[in-house]
């Protein structure tokens, strides 16, 4: 029976779990774009909390290279950010909307 | 197992062809500081010399794996694998620094309007460099990194006509596509470190070894997604068709080759590692594999019938020969032979250098309509008779037309796939079928091309001369690996050392 709390692993995973499911749905379902970039940095950071937390809870004796990682993908996802919304921007100096369902030139 | 270099000292020789390009990105980058045509000739001088530099370096690399020691008061002492220069890194550093050198060439057809060709230049070394380190990683760590930097580069190249409506939708919906990717990558490799407990691939595959849950089976799968979308494999290949038609062109012929031998490198590194021959069930890895190839295959075949544009036509000839580079990777787990990695690597080298010069082509023929629309290509053959050539030489390459590179490529994934088992034996018979498809989409290509008059007469000046040497060596390219039998024979050789 898993333990609820700070120091049992399950509690972050499903934080993760929720944080991750959420980053998904609004991928899934944002017309927005910047709602979608949202949505990329909710699975970004359910990435980053399950590294660190499954090296702190690692079998025997915690494990660096959990916070390494997460490190890392802090450090993408702002890159990541940067770089869309510096497109988003491109985008919306061209047809003054980031609407994803308005923005459709390129077609068969 | 190669030796660690020494941890304590930069293995400077091993790692000089990243070392060059990381020196020449930043170069390029500080020639941003100055206006006008001649600092952005000498951005482009800059690149050209750091990429051929760079495949100069890999030529004398030698082998070898870089590591790092995690030490620590609770830690428990161990190396874990970094970057491992082996025998694929040795085969795929040197036609990746090539193959950017002849893009930084090719660039000189694209008008440069908004006067920020240095940024450019810097942003495609940026992708060489992340090409290079996705192709050494013996490590999720830098597979990531590199795969990230390569995508960066690449979202904003996409983008890079100033004020162009459709190459800014390119570039947001590459950027939000591969986020959601790297997103996906990210959140499997952290599964898959849970896990296992490692962040290697030997040291993932050990653990995977001794016996497989279906949660770590979904872990690997997910973790996969970051190499796979950039092999523009089905389900992760939806943006290749809007991104390779509203980007610009030279930019196309980097994104749609450089990524690909990183993430095929990677994948023929990891796959043997991580998925140990006596993964249970036996034959699940290689069944899963041929699906996907399958319907990569199916998927671009049929897309690709219908399209009206010349670069969507060969998007999905991509996403096609991303399914054929899985169908070889299908042949492997359990393989005893090198022929299915041989097979997987030729058909890498045979796509990139087919697919750049058929987008230069398609580029330098655009400048004369600005517009790779099937109906705009009319007349093409009249006005550019030696491009047109050309590009009919790089899409017989890519249906596969002997003697060149693409027919010895498809040969050799067929000849070792078709033993590996029902589902692989399937997907042959899938690459067969499409590839008579394929040829009819590309056809359509030749047609409009050659058989056609043009609506009008349209003034048109040579290319200019870089760009007509990259398509050159593009082409004795595909001529020299198609007409040097010996080929195969050799890459399974140097992959077996």
């Amino acid at each position: 029976m898993a333990e609820f709390g700070p120091s049992s692993l399950a509690s972050y995973l499903i934080v993760a779990g929720i944080l991750f499911a959420a980053g998904v749905l609004a991928i899934a379902t944002r017309r927005n774009a910047i709602g979608v970039l949202i949505g990329l940095e909710l699975m970004f950071n359910a990435a980053a909390l399950q590294f660190t937390a499954y090296g702190r809870f690692r079998a025997g004796a915690p494990d660096p290279q959990g916070q390494i990682a997460a490190v890392f993908v802090v450090v993408a996802a702002a890159a990541e950010a940067a770089v869309a919304l510096a497109l988003l921007f491109a985008v919306y100096r061209t047809s003054k909307d980031v609407d994803l369902e308005a923005t459709r030139e390129l077609r068969s | 197992m190669t030796a660690f270099a020494d941890t304590a000292a930069f293995p400077f020789r091993l790692l000089l062809p990243e070392t060059i390009l990381a020196g020449g990105l930043l170069a390029t980058l500080l020639t941003s500081l100055g206006k006008g045509p001649a600092w952005r000739k000498l951005a482009a001088l800059l690149a050209a010399a750091a990429a051929i530099g760079a495949f100069v370096a890999s030529l004398d690399a030698g082998a070898g794996a870089v590591g790092t020691t995690i030490a620590g008061d609770s830690f428990v002492d161990r190396t874990v694998a970094m970057l491992r220069v082996d025998a694929i890194a040795t085969i795929v550093r040197p036609a990746i620094t090539a193959l950017l050198a002849l893009c930084v060439f090719a660039r000189s057809i694209d008008r440069d309007d908004a006067g920020d060709g240095e940024a450019w230049h810097a942003c495609t070394l940026g992708i060489g460099l992340g090409a290079l380190l996705v192709t050494s990683a013996a490590n999720t760590i830098p597979m990531w990194l590199g795969l990230e930097l390569v995508s960066l580069g690449s979202y904003a190249l996409a983008a890079w006509r100033g004020g162009d409506r459709r190459a800014a939708e390119a570039g947001m919906k590459y950027v939000l596509f591969g986020g959601a990717a790297t997103g996906l990558m990210l959140f499997g490799t952290s599964h898959l470190y849970g896990l296992t407990g490692h962040l290697d691939f030997a040291g993932i595959g050990h653990v995977l070894g001794q016996g497989a849950s279906p949660a770590t089976a979904a872990a690997l799968c997910l973790a996969a997604v970051g190499a796979a979308y950039k092999l523009t494999v089905v389900p992760f290949h939806v943006y290749a068709p809007d991104v390779y038609q509203g980007a610009p062109p030279t930019s196309v012929a980097v994104v749609a080759t450089l990524p690909k031998l990183a993430a095929g490198a990677v994948l023929l590194r990891a796959l043997p590692l991580v998925l140990p021959a006596n993964v249970a069930p036996p034959g699940s890895a290689a069944a899963g594999l041929a699906i996907v190839a399958f319907v990569s295959l199916a998927v671009g075949a049929v897309m690709a019938t219908v399209q009206r544009d010349a670069r969507r036509i060969l998007a999905f000839s991509g996403i096609g020969h991303g399914g054929t580079a899985v169908l070889a990777m299908a042949a492997m787990p359990g393989a005893t032979s090198g022929g299915a990695a041989s097979a997987t690597m030729l058909q890498l080298l045979a796509y990139a250098a087919a697919a750049f010069g058929a987008f230069v082509c398609l580029g330098i023929l655009e400048r004369d309509t600005n517009s790779t629309d099937l109906e705009a290509l009319r007349g093409a053959g009249r006005r550019r008779p030696w491009t047109t050539g050309a590009l009919c030489l790089f899409l017989a390459s890519l249906v596969g037309i002997p003697p060149l590179a693409g027919f010895l490529a498809k040969w050799a994934v067929i000849a070792t796939a078709v033993t590996a088992g029902p589902w692989p034996f399937a997907a042959v018979g899938a690459l067969l079928v499409t590839t008579a498809v394929f040829a009819f989409a590309y056809l359509r290509i030749v047609r409009a091309a050659v058989l056609t008059e043009p609506a009008h007469e349209i003034p048109c000046a040579p290319p200019p001369w870089p760009a007509t040497l990259a398509v050159v060596v593009a082409a004795l390219v595909v001529l020299g690996l198609g007409l040097w039998l010996d080929v195969l024979a050799v890459l399974t050789r140097e992959l077996a050392s």
